[in-house]
This record gives C-alpha cells, sequence and structure tokens, in this order.
C-alpha cells in the first residue's frame, strides 16, 4: 500500500465519482460505498496506512485552504473521515474531532461529514463499553 | 488570499491536524431564517464554487442530464432547501431543519392519488439515511396518453455547487448514487 489512494481522493475523477453533494447523512453513506474508502478502511485496519501518512496527507491538503475560496480537497477530508470513522488509531480520533469543530466556509462538506462520522462513532462506542481499545470519544458540542 | 501562513509550507507538517485550518477562526457565514412559528433555522451561506466545482457540475450535468433544462449554471449560496424555503438566500442542511419547517410551516404530505400543483414541493428520501434532495414542481405536463396522469417537472438545485434544472419528477441521480429512494409531494394547500 502506499500514498496512491489517498492521494486518488483528491482527484476530480473520485469527486464525479461521489455525484452531486448530498445531505451530510446520506453523502457519508455514498462516501462508504466507494472502493477508495474501503480500500483505505481496510489499510487503516492492515496498518498498511499509518497515522504518520494521514497526517502528512492532511498537511498536505491543507497546503491548498485559501481564505474566501471553496477548499479544493473538501471532498477529500470527508471520504477520509468516512474511512476513519471506526478507526481505533489515536489519529481517528483528533482527526473526526478537530475537523468537526471547525467553523469554515471553506470546508463546509468535509466538516459537516465528520460530524456525521462522530455521531455513528459514539454511538459505535456506546456499545462496546468493555472494550479497552481508545474507542471511546468525548461527545463535542458540534453544533 | 495567498496560501495560510506560508512558514507552514516549509515544515514536514504541523504537530496539531487542521492548525491552518483552526488559524482562519470561523469564516461561515449565516442569515436569520424563522419557521412561521418562530423557530431559528440553521442555516450556511455557500461560498461560490471554484473552477473545479464547475468542472464537475459540467462532467455531472453530462452523465445525468440529458433530459434536463438548464436554468441557472453553477453558483453557491444556497442549496436545493434553501432555494425552496430560503429564498435562494443560504444553504440549510440538517434534516432536523427539514422537518421543523414542514411541521411549523403546516406542510402536508400529499396522499397518494393527489395530483401535486406547481408549486407545490418533492421530497426525496432514502429510507436509511433520510432526506436526499428537495426541489419544487413548477409544471404538470401531460402523460403519454388522455388518461395517464399527469406527469410533474421540478427545479432543482442539486446541491450547494451546481445550477438549476428542470427535469421529469423520476429523472434524478440518486439511482447511479445507489440509493433505494422514493418521492413524496408536500404542500401548503390546506385539503381540497
Amino acid at each position: 500500500m502506499d500514498l496512491r489512494t489517498l492521494e486518488w481522493l483528491k482527484s476530480e475523477d473520485f469527486a464525479v465519482s461521489v455525484g452531486f453533494l448530498l445531505p451530510p447523512p446520506a453523502l457519508r453513506r455514498t462516501l462508504a460505498a466507494t472502493r477508495e474508502v474501503q480500500e483505505i478502511t481496510r489499510a487503516l485496519a492492515e496498518g498498511d496506512i499509518t497515522e504518520e501518512m494521514i497526517r502528512k496527507f492532511v498537511s498536505s491538503l491543507l497546503s491548498d485552504l485559501h481564505k474566501g475560496e471553496r477548499f479544493p480537497h473538501d471532498l477529500a477530508l470527508a471520504a477520509l473521515a468516512v474511512a476513519l470513522e471506526n478507526s481505533p488509531l489515536n489519529v481517528a480520533v483528533e482527526f473526526l474531532r478537530d475537523l468537526s469543530t471547525l467553523q469554515l466556509a471553506e470546508m463546509s462538506v468535509s466538516i459537516r461529514v465528520a460530524r456525521e462520522c462522530l455521531k455513528h462513532r459514539v454511538v459505535l462506542s456506546n456499545n462496546h463499553q468493555d472494550e479497552k481499545t481508545p474507542r471511546t470519544l468525548e461527545k463535542t458540542d458540534i453544533s | 488570499m495567498g496560501k495560510i501562513l506560508d512558514n507552514f509550507s516549509t515544515r514536514e507538517h504541523s504537530e496539531v491536524m487542521f492548525e491552518e485550518a483552526q488559524l482562519l477562526g470561523s469564516t461561515e457565514r449565516s442569515i436569520v431564517v424563522q419557521t412561521r412559528r418562530g423557530r431559528e433555522v440553521k442555516n450556511l451561506i455557500e461560498l461560490e464554487p471554484g473552477e473545479r466545482e464547475q468542472r464537475k457540475y459540467e462532467r455531472l450535468f453530462k452523465q445525468y442530464g440529458r433530459y434536463w433544462v438548464r436554468r441557472k449554471p453553477a453558483s453557491g449560496v444556497y442549496n436545493c432547501a434553501g432555494h425552496v424555503w430560503a429564498s435562494r438566500r443560504t444553504a440549510i442542511f440538517e434534516e432536523s431543519a427539514w422537518e421543523m419547517i414542514l411541521q411549523d410551516d403546516a406542510y402536508r404530505k400529499l396522499p397518494s392519488g393527489e395530483q401535486p400543483m406547481p408549486g407545490d414541493l418533492v421530497i426525496y428520501r432514502d429510507s436509511n439515511v433520510g432526506f436526499l434532495h428537495v426541489g419544487m414542481i413548477l409544471e404538470l405536463r401531460s402523460g403519454i396518453t388522455q388518461e395517464s396522469s399527469r406527469i410533474p417537472w421540478v427545479l432543482s438545485k442539486w446541491d450547494s455547487t451546481s445550477g438549476e434544472v428542470l427535469h421529469h419528477v423520476q429523472d434524478v441521480p440518486f439511482n447511479q448514487q445507489h440509493f433505494t429512494f422514493l418521492w413524496e409531494y408536500w404542500s401548503d394547500r390546506s385539503v381540497s
């Protein structure tokens, strides 16, 4: 596994394959059904994608963030949020928490998808009270 | 504005995830939108689509819009719910807000057999994820035969970066997005 699957999330072909931007719950499901998100989810689970890779990827995306303009990689972040939704990695918690608390018009899609992912992650952790893995996440005020 | 703080681009990556984004503070803008009963409707004024979003819209139009009629090119500010409930001034995303508007503004779901009228709404939803889209019926066109019920044509803005199109009520992109959707007609007209 290399970074090509992560990089693919940035492509216009990926954005077109996802289609129109649906309300966050529906978009989350659409993204979860994509081959790319499924591959990244698997790679995360198998350790082929590491925390360091995620951090570098996010950092590289954010170099294209400009105030007052739509963030060109908004959908890539949304897709990554879905892939990280149930990951036990610390970076997953940090990613979802930090993204969901932003208030940026530039990144309106990924922020709302991350909030949706958090809702489902919280539900999952509540159903796994006995787990010792760091799934538990404080429910943040994201209203 | 150029790149966010050039010094970050020289670093391998930021220690804090989304630090560059956090440094922008809050850039979200909203307006006062209330239901008929005076309850606040959460909203967000969306930014205009850039070249990338416009190219994407044209590709999606080519893919899905063979029979669509363009009303307006790709634009920002509002989404489908903002189109029908906020006069194209802002976007309304949350399902709870859609439900609240339907309730407070006294919309009723038309029973099967009651023909919708221009000005009524069509709401598309999936049984698993809820609302997909809302559009406004603009006209009723003749069916195949004289006995056929008339077919609603709908004015839609698919998302907050798309244009507006007029389309047959069933000519929507959700099939290709793997949803098992149904559509409902809603009206603010009292029972006829």
